[in-house]
């Protein structure tokens, strides 16, 4: 009612301005005409001259015409001096001839009498904007909102949509917002720039106290920094956030680095989130709203290394479900936006360089680079897969050709089509800081005169390159020793190195058109990564442990994998609003193709000469091996091609003093995923006389004729070493959705959900000859699955919101969660695959207390309570009972997760009125406190009486943590934010992570506390378009640390000597001294032997700085 | 004025990537040209030879040399390859030898080092007649008494667990106090005096001992079995005489005290 009142209020007073102003034009007008009538012989339009301005200065110029005429000219010598001057036209008025000259270079003329004076024209400085949205505390747009500059005491209104965008000349503002039936809001020191927008969005909140005007006075800087809480504030679910601001006082690259931040998130080698302690696998990945691949072709998980900060606005992470939520998670949902529409043109250039103290300038080892490796692509030297190999499976290189059925000829033009070796082995190089660019545009149009019609795009273009050496300390996972021999002798070590080389590039191109009910956005975003990691690792197996002979010398396994990834992501969306009808929708089309081309794991052999110790080297496989063997070189695509829309129509109405809306819509998703393996075993007949010792690898291309015996090392590809897995799944819901407004202080959001899953495997290969026979066992229970969702907020008293939220939520496997294809992970030291995995259902209660403050401040408490049906967890299983075994992914029965959550964010300003620079000075920090447990299960198989195979689960009776869980995290940290100077320090700390799980604790890995320091100087020249920072970050060197709980230290329990089937809790307890954390132990004076927890890896990743450049033109 | 910013920036950026770029590093793997057979033994006392190879020291020798689990091999990176020994205490060089790529067989001259000269042969006397000549050359932590050796004949018998059941020890001394370091003068073992049996059903056994010099104790832990010295001992039955250079060298690995028994004569034939 009271908008259509303000319209025709501001209809009447357009029209009178419209009437004054002509009023105005015609009076002059008139008046002009009547004055100018009596002094015919001083009108410069009635002295018409010709006049030559060809290469003279206006001085000569003016010096024609006062001679040709009875005028006088005065100026300077600086105008006098000005030249090429042109004139369209020769013979016409002075008047028209000063104009000309005036407009061409900026003069101005006047006259008095016949005496005519040039002066130059003032230069008004460019204005600069405010722009920004006014919204409700529930994020609903307000249309009409009053925003007065007091100082200019112009008065604009916001569009339907809440936005505006005020013009003003550079200078420090305050504003008032207001609105009927609103609290208004004053922000002082609002700082406009010349040519540049500054961008302020603001909340307003019900007046509770009637029409009694109330403003409150806020700071910009305040208000700038609130937006972020504000949104967290009004959204009706549980969410934390981190803005491009906030972002931008870190040293982090990518968002990868930055989740960490963020309340209850952390992450895995910087790449993978954990939300609440809860593992990547059930947090879900949003680019702009639109789900992320998986990156990792055997884990359910988006890497966000993939995504440079530089192109991100903001990142939030939802922790509870509201029924309009298309994906299912149970951890966290992290929405990644990146930038949009610009309110007002820009052109950025950054660029920087950074520092590793363990990396630059030292060795860098690595095999064979391409040309192009710093651009990202390859220049063909990795090409070594053609078409059409054969299958040699049966090929037996000790037989005849005759009784062969592929000859040996036709094995060596093969060998001669996938090419030589010359790439393998490893190299040197120096490593070099590293490097990084971006151009950023940003252009908008206004199509109206009220600039309601808006079209706008921002652009960016970015290069990254980094070059980084994790130093391994220790390393005794999977297939690795798992203590030293001798517990004194501290060489029977396993150590390596981890060498990244990355290049990225981001192109991101959002365009925008929006008009005051209809809004249409693109969102393109193009990312290639070239990254290899090579990993380089010596030591002592297992199953050869130190001696002093044969196994005097360690051995090297080495692994090259050179990975290129497109992620291209195109997405258009709309909003479209009706009177009290608001329709959204979506269409997003999402390819990712990850190519690991010519990856290579190859093994030295070490042993001793006489006069090498060690002599090493790189050996062929036997060909009586089945396997991949210890030399092989590899080819791996995935492409996964997601196609995901979504449609939601919004409907408010009012049921008395209640305001209420209903919301409906469906989403679908599908995807499509193909993974192709290629792998070149390359190996050596038993009668083969090529000395290949003294042949170094890069020339074994040499000896691949297969003529003779001198000449018959060959790749020898088989039927499970090239072969493929293709999936397709498809996602669909619908929901209904109600969100009431009951009371000024009472929300209540609820809703429900229905959602189908269905997952096809068409091509399903095994990836090792054991496993060809094997069959992947799991149980989908159904496709149909209704999920209820409902979230109440209460505001009892102002700026503070208690939370309650209960949903179910269902967690989908991944395309390739349920392949029968594995492969060795250097990183965990044994082969990874599945073991089958269904959907897990989870229920997720949530409640929270929120108390903001002040403007850009929070403090608030919240707990949440899961209960997960059949999690999906990574086991480390050793059924060959080898002590080296392997990881799969399984379905767990249940497990429990619950856990406390605070977090504050204050200014420093409250201390003393008196030290300006506190009111620039933030404190702030979370913590979360987590706990799980887990019934775990154990798949067996049987028999039936009618000869058919049934499967059967023997369930844990110990209860453990869940995969994933750090029971403690916390962020610290303090920031001053003055006009130039900026200072930040941030400390992040996360406890003991549960990092693979098994069945017992002695196969069970946790990562040791880990704390890390970053700190960060940044500083504003050439009146800020100009901006250095300087980071610092892992400023205390933090080991990554894992152990797993060794069988040193613990012992059976007497009397359990005959008892079978016994849980590792009923037969073993910890010795004295030890416990399921961390315990370094001793070494036995007795034995020699090492009595504590096996320290499985310990890796450093320096300390980095990093200097860079920003500047805005 | 910003193209030629702007020109400015790309320039420098330029040069940073081109400048970064670096295709071929240095192969870590030399390259080998050839791997050829190679052969070498001889004894070291008195001081620890270094093995040197173009330079680079590759290992340590004392007392018996020999390749063991080494492989008899050697890699040729160039056409020659020159090995070294120095002695370890004064980093002199005492010998060396070049080896060359063509050559087919690689042998490095048996030799003998006393400390101080490195020599091809390691010098005896001939026995005579039916003399059993022996000396001895002790090695053991610096600090250590010396040692005393003894023929001990014990009357044993078995028990019905099989258990050695040593009913009386003679013992006749052979040599004493042995000091650290240096040869002793090569003695005669004469076959020990008839020992009469003091119970029935038992039997005579003759072992050399090793004990303390200073408090008598066997050597090795105080315990007989583990201090006897494997050497040859003439007996009445003896026709014919025999030499023996006995390098004892008391050493202790992996917290076993033990003592390592080479006879030089067996090296040098």
């Amino acid at each position: 009612m009271y908008n259509s009142t303000k319209r025709s209020v501001i209809k009447l007073l357009y029209f009178m301005s419209r009437l004054t102003f002509l009023i105005t034009v015609i009076t002059l007008t008139f008046t002009g005409v009547i004055l100018a009538s009596g002094v015919k012989s001083q009108n410069l339009k009635a002295v018409r001259l010709s006049v030559n301005t060809k290469g003279l200065l206006l001085k000569d110029i003016l010096a024609d015409l006062e001679h040709r005429s009875d005028f006088n000219f005065v100026l300077t010598d600086e105008i006098g001096a000005i030249g090429n001057i042109r004139l369209t036209d020769q013979t016409i008025t002075l008047y028209a001839i000063l104009a000309e000259i005036a407009q061409q270079k900026k003069l101005e003329f006047s006259q008095d009498g016949y005496l005519i004076a040039l002066s130059k024209l003032a230069i008004p400085p460019k204005p600069g904007h405010i722009s920004g949205k006014v919204t409700d505390e529930r994020g609903e747009p307000l249309p009409g909102a009053s925003i007065k500059i007091i100082e200019t005491k112009q008065i604009v209104q916001s569009d339907p949509n809440g936005r505006y965008n005020i013009s003003l000349q550079p200078g420090s503002y305050t504003l008032e917002f207001s609105y009927i039936s609103f609290q208004g809001q004053r922000v002082t020191g609002v700082l406009v720039n010349e040519n540049k927008n500054t961008p302020l969005n603001i909340v307003l909140k019900v007046d509770s106290k009637g029409l009694k005007e109330v403003i409150v006075t806020s700071g910009y800087k305040k208000a700038s920094i609130a937006s972020l809480y504000a949104l967290q504030q009004n959204t009706s679910n549980l969410s934390d956030g981190i803005s491009a601001e906030q972002i931008g006082a870190t040293p982090d690259k990518h968002v990868g680095e930055t989740l960490k931040r963020i309340t209850g998130v952390s992450t895995t080698d910087n790449k993978k989130v954990v939300v609440r302690g809860i593992a990547e696998r059930y947090n879900v990945s949003l680019l702009n709203g639109s789900t992320l691949p998986s990156t990792d072709v055997q884990e359910r998980d988006f890497e966000f290394n993939l995504i440079p900060t530089s192109l991100v606005e903001q990142i939030v992470v939802a922790k509870s479900i509201t029924a309009d939520m298309p994906y299912g998670f149970a951890g966290g949902l992290v929405q990644i936006t990146t930038k949009s529409v610009p309110n007002s043109n820009f052109l950025s250039i950054s660029a920087g360089t950074s520092f590793n103290s363990i990396t630059t300038g030292k060795d860098f080892m690595g095999y064979g680079r391409g040309k192009y490796d710093y651009l990202g692509f390859d220049d063909g030297t990795r090409n070594h897969f053609p078409k059409g190999l054969y299958n040699l499976g049966e090929y037996n290189p000790s037989l005849s050709d005759e009784q062969n059925t592929i000859k040996a000829a036709q094995i060596g033009e093969q060998n001669k089509r996938i090419g030589g070796t010359e790439r393998l082995g490893t190299r040197i190089f120096q490593a070099m800081p590293s490097q990084n660019y971006q151009l950023s545009l940003g252009r908008t149009y206004a199509l109206d005169t009220v600039q309601q019609r808006k079209i706008g795009f921002v652009a960016s273009l970015s290069y990254r390159n980094t070059q980084n050496n994790d130093d391994i300390a220790s390393m005794r996972r999977g297939r690795w020793s798992q203590q030293p021999v001798r517990g004194d002798d501290p060489d029977d070590i396993n150590t390596g190195n981890i060498y990244g080389f990355n290049t990225t590039w981001g192109l991101l191109v959002n365009g925008g058109f929006k008009t005051a009910d209809h809004q249409i956005n693109t969102y393109n975003l193009y990312t290639r990564i070239f990254d290899n990691r090579f990993s380089r690792i010596t030591g002592w197996t297992h199953e050869n442990p130190k001696d002093d002979l044969a196994q005097k010398f360690p051995s090297t396994q080495e692994d090259d994998r050179p990975k290129f990834t497109d992620l291209l992501q195109n997405k258009v969306s709309g909003t479209h609003r009706f009177n009290a009808i608001k329709l959204e929708w979506s269409a997003a089309r999402t390819s990712l193709k990850s190519l690991e081309q010519d990856a290579v794991a190859a093994q030295l052999s070490s042993r001793e000469i006489v006069n090498k110790a060690p002599f090493s080297g790189y050996g062929p496989n036997s060909a009586s091996e089945p396997g991949f063997g210890e030399v092989h070189r590899d080819q791996y695509i995935y492409q996964e091609k997601n196609f995901d829309a979504t449609f939601s129509a919004a409907y408010d109405f009012k049921v008395g003093n209640t305001a209420n809306t209903f919301k409906t819509g469906v989403n679908y998703l599908k995807k499509h995923a193909d993974y192709n393996w290629g792998i070149l075993p390359i190996s050596m007949s038993s009668k083969s006389t090529v000395p290949i010792n003294q042949i170094p690898i890069q020339e074994w291309g040499n000896y691949m004729g297969m003529e003779d015996d001198g000449h018959n090392i060959f790749y020898f590809p088989a039927r499970y070493s090239l072969n493929a897995f293709e999936a397709k799944s498809v996602n669909k819901g619908a929901f209904m959705m109600m969100d009431h407004k009951l009371l000024p202080n009472l929300r209540v959001v609820y809703g429900l959900r229905a959602d189908y899953f269905r997952l096809d495997t068409i091509q399903n290969s095994a990836s090792l000859l054991r496993d060809i026979a094997s069959k992947l066992v799991f149980d989908e229970a159904k496709d149909w699955y209704f999920m209820p969702s409902a979230n109440v907020t209460y505001t009892p008293v102002k700026d503070l919101n208690v939370r309650a939220s209960y949903a179910k939520s269902a967690v989908r496997p991944g395309l390739m969660e349920n392949s029968r294809f594995s492969r060795f992970n250097p990183n965990y030291g044994s082969y990874v695959k599945s073991s089958g995995v269904s959907s897990t259902i989870i229920d997720n209660y949530d409640a929270k207390i929120e108390w903001f403050p002040g403007a850009g401040e929070l403090l608030s408490v919240g707990y949440f309570y899961k209960y997960f049906d059949k999690p999906a967890e990574y086991y480390r299983v050793d059924r060959e009972n080898n002590g080296v075994g392997y990881i799969i992914i399984s379905n767990s029965d249940w497990a429990k997760v619950k856990g406390w959550e605070f977090e504050l964010r204050k200014n420093l300003g409250f201390i003393s009125d008196n030290a300006a620079f506190l009111s620039h000075v933030y404190l702030s920090g979370n913590l979360t406190l987590q706990k799980s447990s887990v019934r775990a299960r154990e798949l067996q198989t049987k028999t039936l009486p009618n000869k058919t195979d049934s499967v059967y689960y023997i369930y844990q009776k110990y209860p453990r943590a869940l995969y994933g869980q750090v029971p403690l995290l916390y962020n610290a940290g303090i920031q001053y934010a003055g006009e130039k100077l900026g200072l930040n320090l941030t400390y992040n700390y996360a406890g003991y992570k549960t990092f693979i799980t098994g069945i017992s604790p002695d196969l069970i890995e946790y990562e040791r506390p880990r704390a890390q320091m970053d700190a960060q100087i940044s500083y504003r020249f050439l009146k800020g378009k100009m901006e250095t920072k300087l980071n610092m970050s892992n400023l205390f060197n933090a080991p990554f640390r894992y152990f797993i709980n060794d069988a040193s230290t613990y012992e059976q329990k007497p009397g359990t000597e005959n008892e079978l089937n016994l849980e590792w809790n009923d037969k073993y307890s910890y010795k004295e001294g030890f416990s399921e954390k961390f315990e370094a132990g001793y070494t036995d004076p007795e034995t020699n032997r090492k009595v504590g927890d096996r320290q499985s890896s310990t890796r450093y990743t320096g300390r980095t700085f990093s200097l860079s450049f920003s500047y805005n033109f | 004025m910003k193209t030629i910013k702007i020109t400015y920036i790309l320039a420098f950026v330029s040069i940073l990537i081109f400048s970064a770029c670096e295709k071929e590093g240095t192969v870590l793997l030399p390259k080998i040209k050839a791997l050829k057979p190679f052969e070498m033994s001889g004894y070291v006392l008195g001081d620890t030879i270094e093995q040197y190879f173009d330079g680079v020291k590759v290992r340590d020798y004392y007392g018996w040399v020999t390749l063991g689990s080494v492989a008899p091999s050697i890699a040729f990176e160039n056409e020659v390859t020159t090995m070294e020994f120095r002695k370890k205490s004064t980093g002199q060089k005492i010998y060396e030898q070049k080896f060359k790529i063509t050559d087919e067989n690689n042998v490095v001259p048996k030799f003998y080092f006393d400390g101080t000269t490195l020599s091809p042969r390691y010098d005896y006397p001939v026995a005579q007649g039916k003399d059993y000549l022996i000396n001895f050359y002790y090695d053991a932590p610096k600090g250590s008494a010396g040692i005393d050796l003894s023929i001990d004949v014990l009357e044993y018998y078995y028990d019905v667990d099989n258990n050695l059941v040593v009913v009386k020890t003679t013992s006749f001394p052979l040599a004493s106090n042995i000091e650290i370091g240096k040869w002793t003068d090569f003695i005669k073992i004469t076959p020990p005096a008839p020992v009469a049996l003091t119970q029935p059903g038992t039997d005579l056994y003759p072992v050399v001992t090793m004990r303390n010099s200073k408090t008598k104790e066997y050597l090795i832990a105080n315990d007989r079995d583990r201090s006897t010295l494997q050497i040859e001992i003439p007996d009445e039955f003896t026709s014919s005489g025999k030499v023996q250079s006995i390098h004892l060298a008391n050493k202790t690995e992996n917290k076993i005290n033990y003592m390592q028994v080479n006879n030089l004569v067996q090296f040098f034939p």
